[in-house]
C-alpha cells in the first residue's frame, strides 16, 4: 500500500533561544492511502502542533513532511493555498463553518473556490448529503442546526472535494455522546467505503479506538504506536486505556 | 483600582474606535477654526462691519453640535452595548451601577479631552487656512500670523460640552435601569422577528410611496417648470425612500443567491453570503447613512455653485475696468492720466453705445428667464447697440477670435443663457430694420463681454451693426474700456471714481468684492456643514464594519484552511469593504445626479445678479465635481477602515 504522509525527524520550537520550548522532538513515522490513524497523548504533549505542521498552517524548525511524496518545507509559501485546496480537508472541534452559509453552500465552498462548474458542484453536494443524512438541513444555516450536525457538516465540506488526507483536530470535542459516536461511525464509514485516509487527534480513548492505529505522543515524543490489528473495537478500547496507564494517565 | 481600569480602558477604546475619535478632533478643530473667524478683526475688516457670517457660523455650529450629539450618543450606546458583558462582570464582582456608569463616563471624557486637546491645535492651524480661502476669494493678500482667540476657545469648550452632555446624562440613566442579567445578555439582544418583520413591510410601503411620488415630481419638473419647494419635496420623499432601495436590494441578492450558477461562480458565494448578513443587521443604518450622505452630497452641490460664481461674474466683466457716462461728449483723460501714473494699464478704448428705443431684443432674451424663474430678471429695459468697428476692436482688446461681418449684416452679442431664446427669435425674425435700412442675421456670440453687470455693454444682449448704421440711432453712454497689467486694488479704483462723481464705474476688483461676501456666506459654511455629515456618515459606517472584524476573523481563518491564499483574502476583504461603502454612497451620488432640474430652477433664482440658466452640461459637469470630492472623502474613510480590518482580520494568518 502506497505512504501519503511521510512524517521524518520533524522538529518544532517555539520562543527565543533564551527561552526555547521544543514542542516537538525527531518525530518519524507515516501514514498510508486509507488508514485511519489516531493522535493521543496529554495536553501539551505536541498534538496541535503535529497536526498543524502537517496542514502546512505552521512551519516545522527542522526535518521533512512529505504528503504524497510532496516535500511540505521546499513548498513555496505562494503555492500552500493551492496545495491546501486539492490535498487536504479539515475538521475542528469547534466546526469552523460560516455562519453566513446554508449548510448546503458550506459543504459547496470547497468546490467552488476551486471554480468548479455550478452543475457539478450541485450533483456532488446533494450525493454527500444524502449519504450524511442532512438533505433536510441543506437550506438551513449553521446557528439553526445541532453541534452534531453542523460536524457532519464539516465532515462533509472537509470531504467533499475528496482530499488525499482529511486532518481531524478533536472532532467530537464539542458533542454529546450520541453524536460523537454518529460521528466517528461516519469517519469510519468514509474511511472504509470511500477509502479516505484521516489523521485524527483526540484525547479521548473512546474516539481513538476506531482508528486502525494510535500514535502516542508525550511531551513532543513519539512515545508508543498500537495498532488495533484483528481486534475488536472494544479490545483495543481496553489496549488503548492500559497504554495510557502504563504511560502515565490519560492527561 | 478602578481609575486604574478607567485609563486602561480609555487606552484600548482610542485604538479600537480610532475613526471616531479623528471625526471628533476634525469636528473641534472646524468648530474652533470657525469661531476664530467669528472672532477674527482681520476678517471682519474685509466682511464689512454688519456681516451676517457670524449669524450664519453661530447657526451652522449648532446644527454641527446637534449632529456631532447624535453621532457621540450612538457610537457611546454601541460601545456600552460592545462592552456589555464586561460591565455585567463589573456589576457581579459587586460594583454598583451608579460606580460603572461613573467609570465609563471617566473613560469618555479622557478621550474627550485628548480630542480637545488635539482638535484646538489643529483647529489654530486651520483658521489660518479658512483665512486664506476668504482672502483669495477678496484677492487681498494673506498675512500670516499667531493667532489665538480665548473668545473662540472658550465658545469650542461649550460646543463640546454641549454635545457630550446629552450623551452622558443618558449613559448615566441607562446604567441606573440596567440588570447584571441585561448587560450580560445585551450583545445578543435582538427585537423579536415578527415585530421587525411587520415594522419592515410598513416601511417598505411608506418608503415605496414616498419613491414613486418624489420622482413623479422629479420628472415633471424636466418638463415644466416646479417650485422650489416641490423640487425639495421630491428630495425629501427620494431620501425616505432609500430604505426601501435597500430592502430591495437585499432581496434581490437574497434571490441571486438562489440561482446556483451565478453563486458557485467565482468567489461569488462567500462574498454575497457575507454582504447579505452585514445587510440584514445593518439594513436602517445603512439607509440613515445614505440620508446623511445625500444630504450631504446636495448641500457639497449647493457650495460648488456658489463657490464657482464669484469667479464666473468676475469673469465676465472682461475688461479690467469699464467707465461709463451718459454725457455724449464726456471726456476720460483724467482718468487714463491717474490709471498711467499707476503704471498698470494695458489698452484703453473709448467707443459709444446707442439705442433705438426699442426693447424687441431684450423682452425676447428675457423670454428665456420667464421661463425658468417665472419672472424677468431685471424688470424693463432697452436695445443697446453698437458699431462694428469698435466691436472689433473691443474684441481685439480681449484677446477674442477675430470675425467678418459684412456691411448688410448684423450680430448679436448676448450671455450664453439668452441664446436659445434670441436664436429662436432671428430664426423667425432674421431682418432688423436700422434707420429704414434692412439688416440680416450673421451671426450670434456669446463670449464674456461685460454684459452681466449693470451699467454694460447691453443688459444681457447688444446689437452690433455696421458703422453707418449707428448715425440713425440714440447715443446711450460713452464708454472708456480698460485693461491693464496688473490688478488694481479696491483704493485705486476708489481713487478713481472719485475723479468724476458723474460716470459708472464697474471693475473687476469691484465685482470681485462685491460677490465675495456671498460666497464667503454660502460656500464655507455650506463645507462645514457638508464635512460634518459626511464624516457622520462614513464614522458610523465604519465603526458599525469594524466591529464586525472578530467575527469576520474567524471566517477567513476557515477560507485559509480551505485553501485561499492571504492575497486572494485580502482581495475579498477588500471587495467586501467596497460593497459595504459604496452601498449607500451610489443612491446618494445617484439622487444629487437626478436632483438636476430642481437644481437647475432654484438655484439660477439664489444667484443674485448674474444668472445663468444651468445647462444639462454644466449640471452633469458640477454633479460629476461634486460626486469626484464626496468620492474623494469617501475613499479617504475607507482606506482608513480598510487599514484596521485587514489588520485585525489577517494579522497572524
Amino acid at each position: 500500500m502506497s505512504t501519503i504522509l511521510n512524517v521524518v525527524s520533524v522538529e518544532k520550537y517555539y520562543g527565543t533561544k533564551v527561552n526555547l520550548k521544543k514542542a516537538l522532538d525527531r518525530i518519524q513515522f507515516s501514514v498510508n492511502v486509507g488508514e485511519f490513524v489516531s493522535i493521543m497523548g496529554p495536553s501539551g504533549s505536541g498534538k496541535t502542533t503535529l497536526l498543524n505542521c502537517i496542514s502546512t498552517i505552521d512551519s516545522i524548525s527542522a526535518g521533512h513532511i512529505y504528503i504524497n511524496n510532496e516535500d511540505l518545507a521546499a513548498l513555496p509559501l505562494e503555492k500552500m493555498a493551492a496545495f491546501r485546496r486539492n490535498n487536504l480537508g479539515f475538521i475542528f472541534q469547534d466546526f469552523n463553518l460560516l455562519d453566513t452559509l446554508s449548510i448546503e453552500e458550506n459543504i459547496a465552498l470547497p468546490l467552488s473556490i476551486k471554480n468548479i462548474p455550478a452543475k457539478e458542484i450541485q450533483q456532488s453536494v446533494q450525493l454527500l448529503m444524502q449519504q450524511l443524512g442532512i438533505t433536510d438541513i441543506a437550506s438551513k444555516f449553521p446557528p439553526q442546526v445541532s453541534g452534531g450536525q453542523k460536524q457532519r457538516c464539516a465532515c462533509a465540506r472537509a470531504f467533499i472535494n475528496r482530499p488525499k488526507l482529511i486532518l481531524a483536530d478533536e472532532p467530537t470535542g464539542a458533542l454529546d455522546s450520541v453524536s460523537t459516536g454518529q460521528i466517528l461511525t461516519l469517519l469510519t464509514e468514509l474511511n472504509r467505503q470511500e477509502q479516505a485516509t484521516i489523521l485524527m487527534v483526540t484525547h479521548d480513548p473512546l474516539c481513538a479506538s476506531y482508528g486502525k492505529r494510535i500514535l502516542f505522543l508525550k511531551d513532543g515524543h513519539l512515545v508508543k504506536e498500537l495498532h488495533r490489528g484483528q481486534m475488536s473495537r472494544t479490545d483495543f478500547y481496553h489496549a488503548i486505556l492500559s497504554e495510557i496507564s502504563a504511560l502515565g494517565g490519560e492527561k | 483600582m478602578l481609575k486604574k481600569l478607567s485609563k486602561r480602558n480609555a487606552k484600548r477604546q482610542m485604538v479600537d474606535y480610532i475613526i471616531y475619535i479623528i471625526t471628533l478632533i476634525v469636528t473641534v478643530a472646524l468648530l474652533l477654526s470657525f469661531n476664530m473667524i467669528m472672532f477674527s478683526s482681520e476678517i471682519a475688516v474685509l466682511l464689512k462691519e454688519k456681516s451676517i457670517l457670524p449669524l450664519i457660523i453661530v447657526m451652522v455650529s449648532i446644527l454641527v453640535v446637534l449632529i456631532m450629539s447624535m453621532l457621540v450618543n450612538h457610537i457611546t450606546m454601541f460601545i456600552l452595548k460592545r462592552r456589555s458583558k464586561e460591565f455585567g462582570l463589573y456589576m457581579l464582582l459587586g460594583i454598583e451601577n451608579r460606580k460603572i456608569a461613573n467609570l465609563f463616563v471617566m473613560e469618555n471624557r479622557s478621550i474627550h479631552s485628548i480630542v480637545l486637546i488635539i482638535g484646538l491645535i489643529i483647529g489654530t492651524v486651520l483658521y489660518h487656512a479658512i483665512k486664506a480661502i476668504i482672502c483669495h476669494i477678496y484677492a487681498v493678500p494673506v498675512q500670516l500670523s499667531v493667532d489665538f482667540s480665548v473668545k473662540a476657545t472658550i465658545l469650542t469648550l461649550l460646543y463640546m460640552s454641549a454635545i457630550v452632555f446629552f450623551t452622558e446624562v443618558r449613559t448615566k440613566r441607562a446604567f441606573g435601569k440596567l440588570t447584571v442579567k441585561e448587560l450580560l445578555y445585551l450583545d445578543n439582544a435582538d427585537i423579536d422577528e415578527t415585530e421587525k418583520n411587520k415594522k419592515g413591510t410598513v416601511m417598505r410601503a411608506v418608503s415605496a410611496i414616498a419613491g414613486v411620488i418624489g420622482f413623479a415630481i422629479l420628472l415633471l419638473s424636466i418638463f415644466q417648470s416646479r417650485s422650489e419647494n416641490e423640487g425639495l419635496l421630491a428630495i425629501v420623499l427620494i431620501a425616505i425612500s432609500v430604505y426601501g432601495l435597500f430592502t430591495y436590494l437585499y432581496r434581490h441578492f437574497l434571490s441571486r443567491l438562489k440561482n446556483i450558477k451565478w453563486k458557485y461562480a467565482g468567489k461569488r458565494l462567500f462574498i454575497y453570503r457575507q454582504l447579505t448578513a452585514k445587510m440584514r443587521s445593518m439594513l436602517h443604518l445603512m439607509a440613515g447613512v445614505c440620508i446623511l450622505m445625500t444630504v450631504a452630497l446636495l448641500i457639497i452641490d449647493w457650495g460648488i455653485f456658489f463657490a464657482g460664481k464669484v469667479d464666473d461674474r468676475v469673469n465676465a466683466v472682461a475688461f479690467d475696468v469699464g467707465i461709463f457716462s451718459d454725457d455724449k461728449n464726456a471726456d476720460f483723460s483724467q482718468q487714463l492720466s491717474y490709471l498711467r501714473k499707476t503704471d498698470k494699464l494695458n489698452y484703453s478704448y473709448e467707443y459709444r453705445l446707442f439705442s433705438d428705443g426699442n426693447d424687441t431684443y431684450f423682452q425676447q432674451s428675457q423670454k428665456a428667464v420667464r421661463g425658468k424663474l417665472g419672472y424677468s430678471l431685471s424688470g424693463a429695459d432697452i436695445d443697446i447697440f453698437m458699431s462694428v468697428s469698435d466691436y472689433m476692436n473691443l474684441r481685439e482688446m480681449l484677446g477674442l477670435p477675430k470675425i467678418a461681418v459684412d456691411q448688410q449684416s448684423y450680430i448679436l452679442h448676448c450671455s450664453p443663457a439668452y441664446i436659445t431664446s434670441l436664436q429662436a427669435y432671428v430664426n423667425e425674425n432674421p431682418v432688423l430694420l436700422v434707420g429704414g435700412i434692412s439688416y440680416r442675421f450673421g451671426g450670434i456670440y456669446s463670449e464674456d463681454f461685460l454684459q452681466q453687470e449693470l451699467p454694460g455693454n447691453g443688459n444681457g444682449v447688444l446689437i452690433i451693426v455696421p458703422d453707418k448704421a449707428v448715425s440713425a440711432l440714440d447715443i446711450q453712454k460713452q464708454v472708456l474700456a480698460i485693461t491693464t497689467r496688473s490688478d488694481l486694488s479696491l483704493a485705486e479704483i476708489n481713487e478713481l471714481s472719485e475723479i468724476n462723481n458723474n460716470v459708472d464705474i464697474v471693475s473687476k476688483i469691484g465685482v470681485r468684492n462685491q460677490s465675495a461676501p456671498m460666497a464667503v456666506y454660502m460656500v464655507l459654511p455650506a463645507f462645514y456643514l457638508a464635512f460634518v455629515l459626511c464624516a457622520v456618515a462614513c464614522t458610523i459606517l465604519s465603526v458599525q464594519i469594524l466591529s464586525y472584524a472578530k467575527k469576520e476573523r474567524r471566517s477567513y481563518l476557515t477560507l485559509n484552511y480551505l485553501g485561499v491564499g492571504v492575497s486572494q483574502q485580502k482581495k475579498l476583504l477588500k471587495k467586501h469593504l467596497l460593497q459595504l461603502y459604496f452601498l449607500p454612497a451610489i443612491p446618494a451620488a445617484f439622487i444629487n445626479i437626478l436632483s438636476f432640474p430642481m437644481m437647475t430652477g432654484s438655484i439660477a433664482k439664489n444667484a443674485n445678479g448674474t444668472l445663468q440658466i444651468i445647462s444639462l452640461f454644466s449640471r452633469i459637469k458640477q454633479s460629476f465635481i461634486t460626486v469626484s470630492l464626496f468620492l474623494i472623502f469617501l475613499m479617504l474613510y475607507y482606506v482608513g477602515t480598510l487599514i484596521i480590518y485587514e489588520h485585525s482580520i489577517m494579522n497572524g494568518q
